[in-house]
């Protein structure tokens, strides 16, 4: 999965450098429209690798294991914004130049796989630490003033807890 | 091999896991989850807070999945685990 979030990331640098180098030497305002279309699929193949990576990473945290993704989910929220960036700029400049022309049909295919990679990141479950933080203390309270429970008791006595240290399902 | 470690659970992580309002089928399968696999997880994960590791129980059931992340106190005794904080995700299950 880090593989994955790291080729994400260099993809997300690469579409960006090719794509200003692209500006840099096309200073004209008349883009070809071949380039156009080769940024175009570059960027739709960043934007599905995102994807990709984020319902990977998600189907990793429904699992059981150490941790929660917290590098991966780093790496990839700094190549999705880079990307949302980079496509963002792309696709204001494609829709300029193809002003009063019809739109082609890669511009329209990015603009939907844009709208799915911000979709992913949005949606992607996060981990909210503070609240998990804000438990610790009571919890330690709890084991020092010995209200606990042994897992196997807890297995045991949880029908009777229920209506008295926890509500009833 | 060392002796398997005994999981406490404190009485606030319990009125915790009642407020999720899961079913009992779900809450029966973290505990037997917690019995199982908790002692046998890695700990090398840690918290900022470096006496708890992070860990992650997964729990299928037919049309939901839930997960849990939990942080893990291994410090205070060898000879216990006591879990110290817990969240709940869940989402339909993927056909």
């Amino acid at each position: 999965m880090s593989l994955l979030a790291d080729r994400c990331l260099r993809r997300s640098f690469l579409v960006q450098e090719m794509y200003e180098s692209w500006q840099l030497a096309h200073t004209d305002h008349h883009p070809v429209a071949a380039d156009l279309e080769e940024i175009a699929a570059e960027c739709v193949e960043l934007c599905r690798l995102l994807v990709r990576a984020w319902s990977i990473r998600e189907d990793r945290l429904f699992s059981t294991g150490p941790g929660v993704l917290e590098d991966i989910t780093a790496v990839l929220d700094r190549a999705t914004t880079k990307s949302l960036d980079i496509v963002g700029s792309f696709l204001k400049f494609a829709e300029d130049a193809a002003r009063g022309y019809q739109q082609s049909e890669s511009i329209d295919l990015l603009r939907r796989e844009l709208a799915s990679l911000r979709s992913a990141k949005d949606k992607a479950i996060r981990i909210d630490f503070s609240a998990l933080r804000g438990q610790v203390e009571q919890s330690q309270r709890d084991v020092a003033a010995g209200n606990y429970w042994t897992i196997e008791e807890l297995i045991d006595q949880w029908p009777s807890l229920e209506g008295q240290h926890v509500p009833k399902a | 091999m060392s002796p398997r470690r005994k999981v406490n659970v404190p009485k606030a992580i319990v009125t915790i896991i009642g407020r999720f309002g899961l079913e009992r089928e779900v809450v029966n399968s973290l505990l037997a989850a917690i019995h199982a696999e908790l002692p046998e997880m890695p700990s090398n994960d840690r918290c900022d807070d470096d006496r708890f590791f992070i860990s992650r129980l997964h729990i299928r059931r037919p049309f939901r999945e839930h997960f849990f992340v939990m942080f893990v106190d291994d410090s205070t005794s060898p000879d216990h685990l006591s879990i110290t904080a817990i969240g709940h995700e869940s989402r339909d299950r993927p056909h």
